[in-house]
């Protein structure tokens, strides 16, 4: 089912420029935060039903939307040399750490590599009661790092 | 179960007391003691009485109140917010209307504004039973220590929906829980339900519930979903598809097996005439089976006090006819939320906010823009509506509304 779905995707050149996001909310349900927090105007709405449209030269990759959207759809991508850099929204325990190494998980929840976090924004600092956490994985898994497993310290 | 002599108490939803006295019950009470366990009858007035302290019973509450109307708002559980208790993630919606808020946090936004007003008074662990004439409802109040009548002007009726069960072999043992226990016992009471668990159903109440889960660090067997696709919205089987549950889709639960709880469940393809495919079994060494098969709504109130019903499969069972505000074929009786139609919670607290302004106003209450408000609330909920998914409950309200 996931796997016929297209969402908007940035081209190579901008994700090249720095992180711009990506909105896997390809269903029309009431539901518009996404459009109400974008300070840049790059995230579009019709009306409150309508599916998110994006225009990725007005994102600046702030991530206020990857903090507020309620059904943790958003994501961010940025490409520096052969490496790309993810950030996703987080909502387990424990939250990693800067510098940690954690397990890089795709849309199916397979384990497609190993990632290093580069970036977290805690509870207490993200706008949308909701961490994110960034990673750096090798490029090529830009478009497929979609969430993390950290290794609970026993 | 007996609590303090009184026979028939949901102890699972009763607050522990000092010096409390639980026993089992083994068959019917006996009338000879219950004289000794309740209290003096009491009987009480108010403007409007709401039943269900829930997303839509308090947005009806606050409503009535803010236009100036004494409420009295009835609730069987021992703390308001009804389902938002329990609801840890982020709900959808209208920024203006609670939006990336998480529902645990919009019942105490809600409870804090009722809890201010001073038109609105509160019973807790008390139980409607019934319609009188005269504009008279029975309430088992006080744990059911204390019955109370209460004549109203207007009621509003707000008392959701109730979960389905399952028919399967075993479906009574321990460790077979709905997705409502669940959430009851991991979110509102922090307990520990499980190790390994199979939720059924792949709508939005089991892939929300997988999440809950998969935050309290249970391990998830998998979601089994008896239909060829995921019912429930693609954001939400997202989050827990891509942290590793799987999602059965043509799949239901055949069989649960245990000593004397849940040790294995058994599930397997079903065709499209709901049997299920030979040799396509696949068993699960689970201690916990949890069943996100549905919710109905509560029509019984509203059918013993005389509304007209019609059952509608788009709404998930038998619902009031109603006109546009909510108001159901007795005048003085207004539904809203869950019990309406099973449908979410934004709507829900849209549907309390105008039968609370609505019933009001009927009482000769009204507050400055509150009419216009409801005005805009009854375009927006339809605007809410308007989405290919909410097809069945937009065509399932037009078969009840007059």
């Amino acid at each position: 089912m996931m796997k016929s779905i297209k969402f908007q995707v940035p081209a190579k050149e901008r994700m090249c420029k720095g992180a711009v996001v990506i909105i896997e909310c390809p269903e029309e349900i009431a539901c518009d935060p996404c459009g109400s927090i974008c300070k840049h105007n790059a995230i579009s709405l019709n009306s409150v039903n309508s599916v998110p449209e994006i225009d990725f030269e007005k994102c600046r990759g702030c991530g206020l939307c990857v903090q507020f959207c309620p059904g943790l759809a958003i994501f961010m991508a940025a490409y520096n040399k052969d490496k790309a850099y993810v950030t996703i929204p987080y909502e387990y325990l424990p939250i990693p750490m800067k510098e940690q190494i954690v397990t890089v998980l795709n849309r199916d929840g397979t384990v497609i590599c190993k990632g290093r976090v580069t970036n977290i924004v805690n509870r207490e600092k993200s706008i949308g009661d909701t961490p994110t956490v960034t990673i750096e994985v090798p490029e090529e898994f830009a478009m497929d790092a979609r969430d993390i497993m950290v290794d609970r310290v026993e | 179960m007996k609590v303090n002599g009184i026979a028939n108490v949901r102890t699972c939803i009763t607050q522990a007391r000092q010096d409390m006295v639980v026993n089992t019950q083994k068959g019917l009470p006996h009338p000879k003691n219950i004289h000794r366990a309740v209290k003096e009858p009491l009987a009480l007035t108010s403007d409007i009485v709401v039943i269900g302290g829930g997303p839509a019973g308090l947005k009806a509450a606050i409503a009535a109140a803010g236009s100036g109307a004494d409420v009295m708002v009835i609730d069987e559980n021992y703390m308001l917010g009804g389902q938002l208790v329990k609801q840890t993630h982020k709900f959808f919606g209208s920024t203006d209307y609670y939006a990336g808020t998480r529902g645990t946090e919009i019942a105490r936004l809600l409870i804090g504004s009722l809890r201010q007003n001073k038109n609105i008074r509160v019973m807790l662990n008390s139980v409607v039973v019934g319609f009188e004439n005269d504009n008279i409802i029975q309430v088992n109040a006080e744990h059911g220590e204390r019955f109370i009548t209460i004549q109203y002007k207007k009621v509003i009726v707000a008392c959701g929906a109730g979960e389905s069960m399952l028919k399967v072999t075993n479906n009574d043992f321990p460790g077979v829980y709905s997705a409502g226990a669940v959430q009851t016992l991991v979110n509102v009471y922090g307990a520990n339900i499980g190790k390994n668990v199979i939720i059924i159903g792949a709508g939005n109440v089991g892939l929300i519930l997988a999440y809950h889960l998969l935050q309290a660090g249970t391990n998830i067997a998998g979601v089994v979903e008896v239909m060829p696709q995921i019912s429930g919205y693609y954001v939400h089987a997202a989050k827990i598809k891509r942290h590793g549950v799987p999602i059965y889709t043509s799949h239901s639960l055949c069989n649960i097996e245990g000593t004397d709880r849940v040790e294995k469940a058994t599930i397997a393809q079903f065709a499209q005439d709901a049997s299920p495919i030979p040799g396509t079994e696949k068993t699960f060494d689970v201690d916990t089976v949890a069943l996100a098969v549905g919710l109905q709504p509560n029509y019984r109130l509203c059918y013993q006090a005389g509304c007209k019903f019609k059952y509608v499969a788009g709404l998930s069972g038998y619902v009031p006819i109603r006109n546009k505000y909510m108001q159901t074929t007795k005048a003085d009786i207004y539904i809203a939320g869950d019990c309406s139609g099973v449908e979410e919670a934004t709507t829900a607290m849209m549907e309390g906010e105008i039968t609370g302004i609505k019933a009001a106003s009927d009482v000769k209450y009204s507050s400055a823009g509150s009419l216009e408000r409801m005005e805009f609330l009854i375009e927006q909920i339809q605007e809410f509506r308007h989405t290919e998914r909410s097809k069945k409950i937009r065509e399932g309200i037009a078969q009840v509304i007059r």
